[in-house]
């Protein structure tokens, strides 16, 4: 009788062994799942960023802004033209002096970029160019500065402003 | 198989034939079937936990795999559509149609026949480009169904040349479904 009983016991023993074994692999397999679908997923978020901010700086620098008013060396102009053209515009302008108004011209930038980059992404376009001593910085209405480490995506292009070479770059995060 | 024990003394064999069995009563009986059910039945959840574990693993995988196939086709959608002469501006020295400017009076004229022709999309599709700045649409290819089981979409900038030369920020949203 006790054999009989040790022998179911040792049976039951086992299988309670074998459905913790089935248990812990059945936990490895979620977990294997889980990281390569979240993995595949931030490839295709990264990838599709990177496309992103290219389409939006070359869409963009195409777009036409104006009239806006603007004031160069005490002179109040009008400025029609498309958003690289306004970019250099700026870059002149602080260039010439303090007694220059560039808000109009910063603030219709920032409308069409604000119009093309999509919630949640908040973005930053910085200019720099020969002999300006300070880039010229339009971001997002409500964002932040982009802290190191948040910037997720950038694309630059050449800026040429009075022969002189500069750069304009569109910083892209969530 | 079940032990028959008798509690009477069996009468002793006359003739002990090689086929007769000999039963008796003591503590030597063999556990039989009824001991291993409770094991048995914890072998078998087991396997059947691992079995569904398994199958749905299985499963979300390969819908994921499914739904990312579809994600590239509207994204190369896009870029197709972004690239198709009947839509484009061409530039104003070269003639050469300009990728990502769409002509406002292209799409006015575009009709889904000759974009179908162009795109050659295997899955149907929904297209739209919107104007940011005006608001104005212009859609193409059959209305997104409710109920579709796998749909995945792509989107791009673009700009939109106005009749009157003005270039309007734009969007072009590709959804597609199967």
């Amino acid at each position: 009788m006790l054999r009989r009983r040790r022998r179911g016991l040792s049976a039951l023993f086992d299988a309670v062994l074998f459905f913790t074994i089935i248990l812990a692999a059945t936990g490895a397999l979620f977990w294997w799942a889980s990281a390569a679908r979240a993995g595949a997923t931030a490839d295709i978020a990264t990838r599709d960023l990177g496309r992103a901010a290219a389409d939006i700086q070359s869409a963009a620098l195409e777009c036409t802004v104006g009239p806006v008013d603007y004031s160069l060396g005490g002179r109040s102009l009008l400025f029609t033209g498309t958003v690289c053209e306004c970019l250099a515009l700026i870059v002149r302008c602080r260039s010439a002096g303090p007694d220059s108004g560039t808000a109009g011209l910063e603030g219709a930038v920032r409308r069409i970029y604000a119009l093309l980059v999509e919630e949640p992404l908040r973005f930053e376009v910085r200019a720099s160019a020969e002999g300006l001593v300070q880039d010229i910085v339009i971001s997002d209405e409500g964002a932040g500065p982009g802290g190191p480490g948040e910037v997720r995506w950038t694309c630059s292009v050449p800026l040429v402003v009075n022969g002189l070479e500069g750069e304009l770059a569109l910083h892209l995060w969530r | 198989m079940t032990p028959v024990v008798h509690r009477s003394p069996l009468p002793a064999p006359r003739s002990p034939s090689p086929t007769a069995c000999t039963l008796r009563r003591d503590n030597r009986a063999v556990g039989g079937f009824f001991e291993e059910i409770p094991a048995f039945v914890v072998v078998v959840l087991s396997v059947s936990l691992f079995m569904v574990a398994a199958g749905t693993t299985i499963g979300i995988m390969g819908d994921d795999g499914e739904l990312s196939g579809l994600q590239d086709r509207s994204a190369r959608l896009c870029r197709a559509f972004l690239s198709c002469e009947a839509v484009l501006e061409r530039g104003a020295l070269s003639q050469e149609p300009l990728a990502g400017r769409l002509d406002a009076g292209k799409l006015d004229r575009l009709n889904d026949t000759a974009l179908r022709g162009e795109l050659n999309s295997p899955h149907p599709y929904n297209l739209t480009v919107r104007d940011l700045s005006s608001g104005r649409e212009w859609t193409f290819g059959r209305p997104v169904p409710d109920g579709a089981p796998l749909k995945a979409s792509a989107a791009s900038a673009a700009v939109v040349e106005l009749d009157d030369g003005r270039r309007d920020p734009a969007r072009v949203e590709v959804v597609v479904w199967r």
